[in-house]
């Protein structure tokens, strides 16, 4: 009886000491012969520059033609001078054309194309990356894959598909209808340009204060916090910021000189003017000619309406959402990033 | 009896069994299986406290679980990464130094290679009495960057580097003070996308994320690489998409000034000045940042000794902070549950060490004082099934997932290891928190204990 108790408590130490070594096996092999010590990489030059590809393919390009270092990856394939009769979808290799493209008829290139000079391309046109010295003119239902980048003007007719990067030197255009992801461009125009210019606002501000609204806490000499809902008179101006935890709206034509923020939603009215930054949790509606200087920034969706101007032509600002709608007219200076989706509305 | 058992609270009396502290009230006494608080209170009040540990340490194990779930399959909030271009503020960047001649030069180097506009930005080395050769290498860069950097040399006054900083914040420019230890080498694009957060108006403080650069010296850096990805990758990744409690953590990070001076400034008198500010920010109404993609490299103890001194002074510097505001923390108006529930979770979390130390002795004491009971011999297989599930499963997890996450697998192999680095930090904090009893009866002053460097002088002046 005896002899059969400590057998059993032995065998009980053996198994649990068996489950407790079993792991350093593997542990020590790693110790002494190790296999996965490397620090995790972190890239010193990092950045997010949105045209980080597009530069890589003008350096490879230029080192190509001779006109910048090498860079290792200068295999291409040149675009024959009369282009017309170009089969681009059996081409194997990068692409580069010496001069100025215009077709008429699509171009449906599944390589990268660089261009020296302007691109016109016709409608339905598709392109998995494209860099043009000059600049980019897609005709209707266009596509575009990966990224495009223009040193002058990228502009893509109505219906067209912008998925991941759209960089330009000068100036985006997308017509109506068109889906986007990522755009920057020191000027981005959304919908037809001809649609009619919206009246302005035409009231006058009174200045205003944080301090006489409901509920409110000065946190610092210069920034307000509301607890709840609170609505900005329409027709005022407010110095300095203020930080809403519940449904922010600005009245019509009232101007916010400082940052805001507002954790469930904001709207700004017609003609209302932000002074800094919009952050929100929720969903951000702006009413057609407001104005933002930026960033506009919202967790969830942004609505811009017509006429809109967000961010400054002499300082650029960023547009962050999931999902962005931007209606016919509005002008960005900056970045534009929807993660989801963008679209242009028409009005 | 059964009076008995009607006066103990359910939880109590559902929990005992479990932890394995029934057989403290079921020795073989001749009246039943249970005994009373009056025939054995020794038995019975160290059966309660072990509730009591058990209860907080499920807690604990619980909040990793869900922390790692979130990771998982939670909706991952980076709201601010995209802010790429901007009318960028001015900012102060400030590298806490003392006795850092053999890391300053690389940190000074790195920041004036960042992407951040240049008359937008101001460099401060704060040299903190520094008795090697920190002095001379900031100043030959002064001497080559007049225009970007402004040194701060300080000779005297309070030790620590959260008194030396508070003298030179004094001299920042603009609202946004970054900081970094010495020892850190900030990417191109780093400034950038910690000041991004500081758009948003309600954010207090931003924090990046830190990745050990010498994690292949030795088996300590190889385990303390995979406890700081378990921390950044999952912990304040998950609490950041949860809006709960993301801590700013002292370096690789940054605050603004006015809400600082709002919440009553920075404070010299505490060895965890970053704590003391998270939470000071938070319980009046600010919110703090942790941008995980704000990647930076720093050095992480490669000797026992300096890993000892390192976590005793975060466990110091942690309780002060708890024992001054958790009652504040708890009762501030703006805080939500599921923040007020994390914050204090994360406030005493310096405590756990001890209470878990404690609660093994009270497992080990009940053991024995009912050897020879049937139900003593259930214990082990209980408090496997308890540890394995609850306690040793959730923070390896947690470390398994962050580890994978960041693309790692094969140094998963060394995470029994861990056991090792857990069971030293345990009997570390719990001395910590005993010395800081002593320091508050004894009225001691707190001693700064600074980590050692160890990468190799660099050539400052090349």
């Amino acid at each position: 009886m005896m002899s059969s108790t400590y057998l059993t408590y032995t065998v009980f130490a053996v198994v649990c000491l068996l489950l407790l070594t079993l792991p350093f096996v593997p542990a020590f092999r790693e110790w002494l012969r190790p296999t996965d010590l490397a620090a995790l990489p972190i890239s010193p030059n990092y950045t997010s520059d949105i045209d980080h590809f597009a530069r890589r393919l003008h350096a490879d390009a230029a080192a190509k033609l001779g006109q910048g270092a090498a860079t290792g990856y200068e295999e291409f394939d040149f675009v024959p001078d009369a282009s017309e009769g170009t089969d681009w979808r059996s081409a194997t290799k990068r692409m580069i054309s010496r001069s100025s493209l215009s077709s008429p008829s699509p171009i449906q290139s599944t390589q990268p194309l660089y261009v020296q000079g302007d691109l016109r391309a016709g409608p339905a046109s598709t392109f998995s990356a494209l860099y043009a010295t000059g600049d980019i003119a897609l005709d209707a239902e266009s596509e575009i894959h990966d990224w495009a980048h223009a040193d002058g003007v990228v502009r893509l007719g109505r219906k067209g598909i912008a998925l991941r990067r759209i960089s330009a030197g000068s100036a985006i255009e997308l017509g109506n209808e068109t889906w986007f992801e990522r755009l920057q461009a020191p000027s981005l125009h959304f919908g037809s340009r001809d649609v009619p210019v919206p009246a302005p606002y035409p009231g006058t501000p009174l200045e205003a204060s944080y301090a006489d609204l409901p509920d409110a806490v000065q946190q610092t000499p210069l920034l307000f916090l509301i607890r709840g809902n609170c609505a900005l008179p329409p027709d005022s101006i407010y110095r300095g910021s203020l930080v809403v935890t519940g449904f922010l709206t600005i009245g019509m034509g009232t101007t916010v000189l400082g940052d805001i923020k507002a954790r469930e939603g904001v709207s700004m009215g017609y003609g209302a003017e932000v002074h800094g930054a919009v952050t929100c949790e929720k969903r951000v509606y702006v009413f057609k000619q407001a104005r933002a200087w930026g960033p506009l920034v919202s967790e969830s969706d942004i609505l811009i309406g017509a006429g809109a101007v967000i961010g400054l032509p002499d300082a650029q600002t960023t547009v962050s959402a999931n999902n962005i709608i931007v209606e016919d007219g509005v002008t960005i200076h900056g970045t534009v990033w929807a993660h989801e989706v963008g679209m242009v509305k028409a009005a | 009896m059964l009076q008995f058992f009607r006066a103990l609270p359910l939880k109590v009396l559902l929990l005992t069994p479990l932890i394995g502290a029934l057989p403290a009230f079921a020795q073989p006494v001749s009246e039943g299986l249970v005994p009373s608080f009056k025939d054995y209170p020794v038995a019975a009040v160290m059966a309660s406290l072990l509730v009591l540990i058990v209860v907080l340490m499920t807690l604990y194990g619980i909040r990793h679980f869900l922390f790692t779930m979130n990771r998982l399959i939670g909706v991952q909030r980076h709201p601010y990464i995209d802010i790429a271009v901007a009318r960028w503020p001015m900012i102060t960047v400030f590298i806490a130094a003392h006795n850092e001649e053999k890391v300053i030069a690389g940190c000074i180097e790195a920041l004036l290679n960042t992407d951040y506009p240049a008359d937008r930005l101001k460099i401060i080395p704060v040299n903190d009495r520094s008795k090697d050769g920190t002095g001379a290498i900031i100043d030959s860069y002064v001497a080559r960057y007049p225009a970007r950097i402004s040194p701060f040399h300080r000779v005297d006054g309070k030790a620590g580097k959260s008194a030396a900083l508070k003298d030179a914040l004094h001299f920042a420019e603009g609202d946004i003070a970054i900081i970094f230890d010495a020892d850190y080498v900030p990417g191109r694009g780093l400034l950038k996308q910690l000041v991004a957060p500081f758009f948003d108006p309600e954010i207090g403080a931003v924090m990046g994320r830190v990745v050990p650069i010498n994690s292949g010296a030795n088996l300590l850096t190889r385990m303390l690489d995979l406890e700081r990805s378990a921390g950044y990758q999952v912990d304040q990744q998950a609490r950041m998409n949860l809006n709960l409690m993301p801590q700013y953590g002292g370096t690789v990070g940054g605050v603004r000034l006015s809400a600082v001076e709002a919440v009553g400034g920075w404070h010299d008198d505490t060895l965890a000045e970053d704590t003391d500010i998270t939470f000071r920010l938070m319980f009046n109404g600010w919110k703090t940042v942790y941008t995980n993609r704000s990647e930076c490299y720093e050095e992480v103890p490669e000797e026992w000794s300096v890993r000892i001194k390192q976590v005793t002074r975060w466990a110091k510097g942690h309780n002060q902070v708890m024992a001054r505001y958790w009652w504040q923390f708890a009762s501030s108006p703006y805080l939500t549950l599921g923040q007020r529930v994390d914050g204090l979770l994360l406030l005493f979390v310096f405590l756990i060490p001890l209470l878990m130390l404690v609660g093994w002795c009270l497992a080990l004491g009940l053991y024995f004082l009912n050897a020879g009971s049937l139900l003593s011999q259930v214990i082990p297989i209980f408090a496997l099934m308890i540890y394995g599930t609850l306690g040793n499963f959730a923070a390896f997890f947690e470390i398994v997932v962050a580890v994978l996450i960041d693309g790692n697998r094969r140094r998963l192999r060394l995470l029994p290891f861990n056991m090792l680095g857990f069971l030293v930090s345990l009997f570390a904090i719990s001395g910590a928190v005993w010395s800081l009893v002593l320091d508050r009866l004894l009225k001691r002053d707190m001693v700064w204990d600074k980590t050692i460097r160890y990468r190799g002088t660099q050539e400052a002046t090349k």
